[in-house]
């Protein structure tokens, strides 16, 4: 077993350095291109297929090195999950799907994960709440998978944001089902690894660059929503169970909260939550004077020192302080990116008044 | 209610480095509040411990008293300085006139806690001052808020700083500028012609700190491309590397004179009062006192094109966009129009840009911020009434409001 962790993230790795070159002639050639627009922060027409490569390539390298015997059975479950999000995804990517319809199906996909026994049982004592309702189970399992999802679809908007979060998001997880002894959970993250830094190098390169799409960015945040519930599931009768917990929420934090806050602020302001502006995490970050490299890797560290410090927190006082804690960095974080932001603005703005003429 | 008005009140005016004046504006704008204000109301001026030493300090000047705080004035001392100042204030003063927004953190509390009546002059939109830090930036933009959200009557000395701040708070700013009447039109000597050649001729004067966003730079280079007249600027020339690469690269040019700062304002009027044309680069800040004070002594003017340049002198200067367009407008100039031009300009200035013109201004906002009514009473008249009366008139239950 030992060994394929080593071949299996290899494995996916090299069918991304085979496979994106064609898969971006290809993804021209059928317009799955990105379209600059007014929000976008890039300027020529960008290849879509980086999700699917990272698809195929993984699938493949996987059905190798995956063993075959009974336990495969709630992965070929989740599978097929992630097959039919992905195929959602790039017709998406292409011709635009109506937003409820895209909710309608997310939410299907996560039933079929809850009917398949993957679920959110118990908060594990955050707010001194343990075992959970079985309705209740059942709506927040449906809420978070559906939740998680979209906040790292949005998440995805600079180069190397989404696949450097995931890589962060899967090592950790790969720690957490080494440590609960859950070897295969951790082949999997191991093995998205491998393909997310292929991703990257070409994510960050000029000449052969290409995006992962919603397609790539859906079933990331779907199988880390998913593998990170099994992880805790699995976890549950182990003594690292407040670990895991924290550890997992660590990392979809940062996605969902961004997206709760850009929610807030945009229905205080009157408009729907859903409207388009440049107000997430990354266009802060970028308002600072990042370039899109740094902003990403900024955000990387951000979530690595919430997750720090939610660790040393929960040793000292406890799951519900160390969420607490996290809160509160977040949300000294955001608010000063949001002020610098909105000091720039006011600069433009004033620059405007002063160069009219009296 | 006029009694009340008129009636002598303590003011303290914090935030400038002191009198004697020998600094900017606000200094010169405390100097005259004292003489035109001082007759009214009973006047406290913090002063900075920093710039006035032991032998020179007075407790007081001209009849207002004066503090010593031993903090600078600018920087990020102005902080604790103002704030301490405000703090002391708050023990005898009727109305704090706070001349910048450092200290502007208290003033949430000093309305909470107190009854003072708060007048700030918000100063140019500092923040955005390329002189400052990105956090004395931030800390600038926020206390600009608190300074506007939390006192009585917020002042620009600008029409277009007051665009902004209704812009951005919703609130009307009060405009008061600067005067400029201590400017005297000196007449030139047979000395000062000896010491001071290019008094002879027509020539181009600038006062000003050197620093990019006074464009300097373009100043000096058009003036060194065009030969219409020379260029004498005054300025700190040896406090920074932009100064000081200036001053070596145009030293010698035969177009160019490169004065070091004069802090004698008979010189100063001395070498401006004859000069043929004023150039003004100022990108920022409001009403700039260089300015004004070249528009009472008469003189025409070249301006940066912003928008507080256009509206300090009621758009009846030239103004430049751009080094080209500065050199094309110093190559066509006319004297005959520039005389004309003069001409309006110190109409203007005598018209409002005069210390008792803006002195009697701040009286006025002074008794509008002691007038501000008092808090409408909801107890009602009927309380008034002896409650044996109102027991024989069966209202009883009006002698107090607890049954509403």
């Amino acid at each position: 077993m030992n060994s394929l962790f080593f071949i299996s993230p290899l494995a996916s790795f090299l069918f991304m350095l085979l496979f994106v070159p064609t898969m971006r002639k290809a993804s021209i050639a059928v317009g799955l291109v990105d379209k600059p627009n007014f929000r976008k922060v890039h300027v020529e027409s960008i290849p879509l297929l980086g999700g699917v490569s990272i698809f195929i390539a993984t699938t493949l390298a996987l059905s190798m090195t995956l063993p075959f015997s009974k336990d495969i059975i709630v992965y070929k479950n989740t599978f097929i999950a992630v097959t039919i999000l992905l195929i959602m995804g790039v017709i998406d990517d292409r011709y635009d799907l109506r937003a409820s319809l895209k909710l309608g199906i997310q939410i299907v996909l996560a039933h079929f994960v809850y009917s398949q026994g993957i679920m959110i049982e118990s908060l594990h004592g955050i707010l001194g709440i343990y075992q959970l309702d079985g309705w209740l189970q059942y709506v927040l399992t449906i809420v978070v998978v559906a939740g998680v999802v979209n906040a790292f679809n949005l998440m995805d908007g600079i180069d190397g944001l989404a696949a450097g979060l995931a890589i962060l998001g899967f090592s950790v997880f790969a720690v957490l089902a080494f440590i609960t002894n859950q070897p295969m959970l951790a082949l999997v993250f191991i093995t998205y690894i491998g393909a997310l830094i292929a991703f990257l190098r070409f994510n960050l390169s000029s000449n052969l660059k290409i995006f992962m799409g919603d397609a790539g960015s859906l079933i990331i945040g779907f199988i880390m929503a998913v593998s990170g519930i099994q992880l805790i599931q699995n976890a549950q009768d182990t003594v690292y169970i407040f670990q895991v917990s924290l550890g997992v929420i660590a990392i979809l934090f940062v996605p969902v909260f961004d997206a709760l806050r850009v929610f807030r602020r945009r229905i205080k302001s009157g408009k729907s939550p859903f409207s388009a502006d440049r107000t997430h995490l990354h266009h802060l970050m970028l308002t600072i004077g990042l370039r899109h490299k740094m902003a990403s890797l900024g955000i990387v560290f951000m979530v690595g020192a919430l997750l720090t410090l939610g660790f040393i927190i929960l040793h000292i006082k406890g799951i519900t302080f160390a969420i607490v804690s996290m809160l509160i960095l977040f949300y000294i974080i955001s608010s000063l990116l949001q002020f610098n932001n909105k000091i720039n603005l006011w600069k433009a703005r004033i620059l405007e008044m002063e160069s009219a003429k009296a | 209610m006029i009694q009340q008005q008129s009636s002598p009140k303590k003011i303290a005016i914090i935030g400038t480095v002191g009198v004697p004046a020998n600094y900017g504006g606000f200094e010169t704008l405390t100097e005259h509040l004292i003489e035109d204000l001082g007759e009214k109301h009973e006047l406290t001026v913090y002063c900075s411990g920093k710039k006035y030493a032991k032998s020179e300090r007075k407790s007081i000047y001209k009849g207002a008293k004066l503090k010593y705080l031993p903090f600078d004035a600018n920087g990020v001392q102005s902080i604790p300085y103002d704030t301490l100042s405000i703090i002391h204030a708050l023990f005898y003063a009727d109305v704090l006139l706070i001349l910048g927004v450092a200290g502007a953190w208290v003033l949430p509390f000093v309305r909470l806690f107190t009854n003072k009546k708060i007048i700030i002059s918000i100063d140019g939109v500092e923040w955005k001052r390329d002189k400052w830090n990105t956090l004395a930036k931030w800390y600038l933009f926020w206390a600009e808020g608190i300074a506007v959200k939390y006192s009585h009557i917020d002042i620009s000395d600008n029409e277009a700083i007051q665009d902004y701040t209704a812009a951005r708070y919703g609130t009307l700013s009060r405009i008061i500028e600067y005067g400029a009447d201590h400017t005297l039109k000196v007449p030139v000597s047979v000395e000062a012609i000896e010491k001071y050649n290019f008094l002879n001729n027509p020539y181009a004067f600038k006062v000003c700190r050197i620093e990019p966003e006074n464009n300097v730079h373009w100043i000096l280079e058009a003036f060194s491309l065009t030969n219409k007249m020379p260029l004498v600027m005054v300025g700190n020339w040896d406090k920074s590397e932009y100064g000081k690469a200036l001053k070596a690269k145009y030293n010698q040019h035969p177009n160019i004179y490169i004065l070091d700062p004069i802090y004698d304002q008979h010189k100063l009027d001395l070498l401006r009062s004859k000069a043929s044309l004023y150039v003004h680069g100022h990108t920022a800040g409001g009403t700039n006192p260089s300015l004004v004070e070249a528009m009472y002594l008469g003189l025409p003017i070249l301006a940066f094109g912003v928008s507080y340049n256009m509206v300090t002198t009621e758009n009846r200067a030239q103004y430049f966009y751009s080094l080209e367009n500065l050199i094309e407008s110093i190559s066509n100039l006319n004297m005959a129009e520039l005389e004309v031009m003069g001409k309006e300009l110190e109409k203007i200035a005598k018209r409002r840009y005069t210390w008792s013109h803006i002195a009697f201004k701040y009286h006025l906002l002074v008794i509008e911020a002691l007038s501000s009514a008092p808090k409408v009473n909801v107890v009602p008249k009927t309380t008034a009434i002896p409650y044996q009366e109102l027991l024989g008139l069966g209202h009883a239950h009006l002698k107090t409001v607890d049954s509403f």
